[in-house]
């Protein structure tokens, strides 16, 4: 029987150790088997530095965000002092905002203002001047899509900006696969969920009668509410990954979507998405209102990409070996067996 | 009235009465770079016994990260000590107590974070740096000084904390950040290959394992017993450095050697390597005396002092110019030497035991200089040894092939006898004491390339000699036939040879006819020049008996007149057409043809003034012409 991990932040549960540990680690490591060589990371940590702790043997170098600046000092010592053989850099500030400006909020070091980009950075065997992080972690906590605050520096358009701008630069920089992992919380509230309705309904009215379908399934699939909201979130994400990767020209993989009990009980939706360079042109050749319809196949691979929920109760019940065993012989399509299909 | 001597009192020395202007004259008149501070807190890593250290510089921020034991609450507190040290000064470099304040005047805050295995927590002291200085220059700008001392600066402006810590339980490290960095002394650190060239010149880094580098690290471990530490550089977004000893590419296998005082304790271990080009090490790579990989480091505990022209001053010159950078090594000066560090760490401090040391040193660089000198010779021996064998080459082949003209691969091969006479004989002399110079001890494998050329030599001029005595035979005045094998075997090997032999023969002839005494001591002078083959010698003897009026006989004027003519000409040519014709197996049917080529020598000797070439070109020139016609008809 699976046994809980023994360190666990603030922000982890059992649920997550379980899907960083056997299901995220499985797939960065057959990406570290195909690639040949140690993987960069862009993405969200967190100051507890969880994800990075357990992935550290397959880490070649490490680009954090972090938007407290007493978490960041924290998160910048720990990295130097607990992986000194990995070469890491912490940027300040929200993730979006630093996927669009290519650097963080300057942090006062000593009185002086100061913030490095994110983007000109060394990775062994990748040019310099480049972006192509092998494992991009966008550990959200908080909903897909943040809520119009007017005091909040980042918004709903700012998300989908900057998810274009990473694929974008993915596309230019990176020469092989890497792998996205999303995580947003589910338990939203009702402007929340309006939210994402209404992103999903306006994403129909440029796409095809099959596309529509599918978004269709998504906004009315379930009466119950977390299922619901589960699906919702689920959608909006495929949805966006989707049209930011049909506009960078990237084939698009999922690797499974997991709901699950997050810390403090808070529903929470694990996505990972493996891509790669299509070799197909037509998305580059047809005007971008038109791409939706074009790349029909990468669009439909997201939407419909299986998930899983993890509970307490099958967390225990689940054994590590069996776990292990699917991952190890039934790649590419491990998750399908393990996870029940949409 | 007896004067009453005045009592000497001590008092006591108050904390206020040691002003904070110490710490900033100190720290700020020792370090002016703020690499010096990197190599400080580097050094202290090293101190602690860590295995790796990574130097990361990013824009206003350094920090130092070791893996050494790390402290405790108490070491820690002790570590803000200033001019105090628990470092015992043989055992380490640091010992003054003043290197944690060497960034005090760089940087607006220096943290340092440190923990030993087991412990649950991570210890923090800080340094408010930035308004240490401002409280100092405010005083100072003052009308009236607020006497500010020393330690109630420190008191005032660090302090300590501790944090969980939530890493794994037995890492051990300790963490020097300096935060604030200033513009000016930022610009120092943001050349990543200035700071790399830097460290690796005063940090006691691994040499990689390839070329000498393994055997080195060795021998540093087995007589130094440093274990140098693996150092990683990052500057900003500049591809990681990790800093290795250079390798030079050029040079022999490393030697070292114990230098000891006139007692017998050992004071340096010096290790060496020298260019196996006969020149500058690494002389292709551009790289500027100080910064470069030749010449010699001085190292005290691992640690450099100076750069590579320190220790050059002590070498000797050799011609005007030094083979000082004929080498790649160091002087590891070993604790029985009782010589310390100055605080800048470029050089040692004054005192008897280094004026000691250097002396020695001094005597030492003579025996390298001597070698390197050697070396050098070596190395133009074995360049001339390559032409010489592709001389050889040539001449073996030309021997080999009947076409050629043996007159001239006679000459050729003579000439090139010489050559490696010339050769052997400067081989001989390279390690005998020359003028000023003393002669050199050469190591195992000079020697060895010594014997090897030697044999070299040895070969050739076997080769050669071989050549030399068929071509001779080819050239003497028998033909080649099998008719004259026999014949031509027991006749000397030269036609000089063979003209002063004759000569002789014809003197001793006469002696035996006239019995005149007066020849014999002629015959005792030429016998010993036709032993040497000095025919200018026995011409000489000749003249001199005709001109004290004793009349020679037919063969013995014949003689010293083809000797005359014999000087004048190449040592090869033939004594005469006839020979020449004779040689080449044209023979002279009836003797009208023998009283025409007779007197078309004559006219050739008369024509051509008696010189060699032109002589021999035109009997080569006359014998082509039969022979040509001779297959036309």
């Amino acid at each position: 029987m699976m046994c809980a991990p023994q360190q666990r932040g603030y922000y982890s549960s059992d649920e997550k150790d379980v899907i960083r540990q056997y299901f995220d680690f499985a797939l960065l490591q057959k990406l570290h088997q195909k690639t040949g060589s140690k993987l960069s990371y862009f993405g969200l940590p967190s100051e507890t530095i969880q994800d990075l702790k357990t992935w550290k043997p397959i880490l070649g170098y490490i680009a954090a965000v972090e938007r407290n600046l007493q978490k960041y000092k924290k998160m910048e010592q720990a990295l130097i002092t607990q992986f000194p053989e990995i070469r890491c850099t912490v940027h300040l500030g929200e993730i979006d905002r630093v996927i669009l400006d290519n650097r963080g909020t300057p942090v006062d070091i000593g009185g002086q203002k100061y913030a490095t980009p994110v983007s000109d950075h060394f990775v062994p065997g990748i040019p310099l001047q480049a972006w192509a992080f092998d494992v991009i972690n966008l550990d959200y906590y908080g909903p897909f899509l943040p809520p119009e605050i007017p005091e909040m520096p980042t918004r709903p358009h700012d998300r989908a900006n900057a998810l274009r701008k990473l694929f974008d630069t993915e596309r230019q920089d990176a020469f092989g696969r890497w792998v996205l992992l999303i995580t947003v919380g589910t338990d939203l509230g009702n402007a929340d969920i309006k939210l994402l309705k209404s992103y999903l309904n306006s994403a129909k009215c440029d796409a095809s009668k099959e596309t529509c379908e599918i978004i269709d399934n998504f906004l009315n699939g379930s009466t119950n509410r977390v299922e619901k909201v589960a699906r919702l979130v689920h959608g909006a994400a495929a949805l966006m990954i989707a049209t930011a990767a049909s506009n960078a020209n990237l084939r698009v993989t999922p690797r499974g979507t997991v709901l699950y009990h997050g810390a403090g009980g808070h529903l929470m939706t694990h996505l990972a998405y493996e891509f790669e360079p299509a070799l197909e042109t037509i998305s580059a050749l047809v005007p971008r209102t038109l791409v939706l319809r074009a790349p029909m196949l990468k669009l439909r691979n997201p939407l419909a990409a299986p998930w899983f929920e993890l509970s307490p109760t099958q967390l225990s019940d689940l054994n590590t070996e069996e776990i292990r065993n699917y991952l190890e012989f039934l790649e590419p399509d491990y998750l399908d067996v393990i996870c029940k299909d949409s | 009235m007896q004067k009453q001597r005045n009592k000497v009192q001590k008092v006591a020395v108050e904390p206020w009465e040691i002003g904070a202007e110490l710490l900033d004259v100190l720290s700020r008149g020792l370090y002016t770079d703020a690499k010096d501070a990197i190599r400080e807190y580097v050094q202290n890593g090293i101190d602690a016994l860590a295995s790796t250290i990574i130097v990361n510089v990013n824009g206003p921020a350094v920090m130092i990260r070791d893996d050494g034991t790390g402290m405790n609450k108490d070491s820690l507190r002790r570590a803000r000590r200033f001019g105090i040290s628990d470092k015992i000064a043989k055992h380490t470099v640091g010992y003054r107590g003043i290197g944690l304040y060497s960034a005090f005047g760089m940087c607006e805050r220096l943290v340092i974070a440190t923990r030993q295995a087991g412990m649950s927590e991570l210890l923090q002291l800080e340094f408010d740096f930035g308004k240490m200085r401002d409280i100092l220059e405010q005083d100072r700008d003052s009308e009236k000084r607020a006497e500010i001392s020393l330690t109630g600066l420190l008191y005032e402006y660090t302090g300590f904390s501790q944090e969980e810590y939530d890493g794994d339980l037995q890492d051990h490290f300790t963490l020097v950040r300096l935060e604030g960095v200033i513009q000016a002394y930022r610009a120092q650190l943001t050349d990543a290959s200035s700071l790399n060239t830097y460290l690796l010149n005063t940090i006691p880094t691994a040499f990689p394992k390839r070329g000498y580098g393994e055997i080195v690290n060795q021998l540093i471990q087995q007589h130094t017993g440093i274990n140098p530490v693996d150092l990683v550089l990052r500057v900003g977004n500049e591809p990681e450095i990790k800093i290795d000893q250079p390798i030079a590419e050029d040079v022999g296998t490393p030697e070292y050697h114990i230098l000891k005082d006139a007692q017998g304790t050992p004071l340096a271990f010096i290790w060496y390597c020298l260019s196996t080009e006969g020149e500058r090490v690494a002389s292709k790579t551009g790289m500027d005396e100080a910064s470069g990989i030749s010449g010699f480091l001085l190292r005290l505990k691992g640690f450099t002092l100076g750069d590579r022209t320190r220790l050059k001053p002590l070498w000797p010159p050799t011609g005007g110019r030094t083979l000082y950078h004929h080498y790649t090594g160091e002087v590891h000066i070993l604790d029985n030497a009782e010589v310390y560090p100055n605080a800048a760490r470029d050089d040692l401090e004054p005192s008897i035991a280094k004026q000691f040391l250097l002396r020695y040193l001094e005597d030492y660089f003579k025996i390298l200089n001597g070698r390197a000198d050697l070396a050098r010779d070596i190395v133009k021996t074995q360049r001339r040894m390559k032409g010489i064998k592709s001389t050889l080459d040539e001449l073996v082949n030309r021997h080999t092939n009947d076409n050629q003209d043996p007159f001239e691969l006679y000459r050729a091969s003579k000439n090139f006898l010489d050559v490696l006479q010339f050769t052997e004989r400067d081989l001989l002399r390279l390690t005998r004491s020359r003028g000023r110079r003393k002669a050199v001890q050469p190591n195992e494998e000079q020697l060895t390339k010594i014997n090897n050329l030697k044999s070299e030599i040895a070969e050739a001029s076997q080769q050669i000699s071989l050549i030399i005595k068929n071509t001779s035979r080819r050239t003497s005045t028998t033909s080649v036939s099998s008719r004259a094998a026999s014949q031509a075997a027991r006749q000397p090997s030269t036609p000089q040879a063979t003209l002063l032999s004759e000569a002789l023969k014809y003197i001793q002839a006469m002696q035996q006819e006239s019995s005149n005494t007066s020849l014999t001591n002629v015959i005792e002078s030429l016998s010993e020049a036709v032993k040497l083959q000095m025919v200018a010698r026995a011409v000489a003897i000749l003249d001199d008996l005709k001109a004290s009026g004793i009349s020679l006989n037919d063969g013995a004027e014949a003689s010293r007149k083809k000797l005359r003519m014999l000087l004048g000409w190449s040592p090869v040519a033939p004594v005469s057409l006839e020979q020449a014709l004779d040689e080449a197996g044209i023979s002279l049917a009836t003797s009208r043809e023998q009283v025409l080529i007779r007197a078309i020598d004559r006219g050739l000797l008369s024509g051509l003034g008696g010189r060699g070439e032109r002589y021999e070109a035109a009997i080569r020139s006359i014998i082509e012409g039969i022979v040509e016609e001779d297959t036309l008809h």
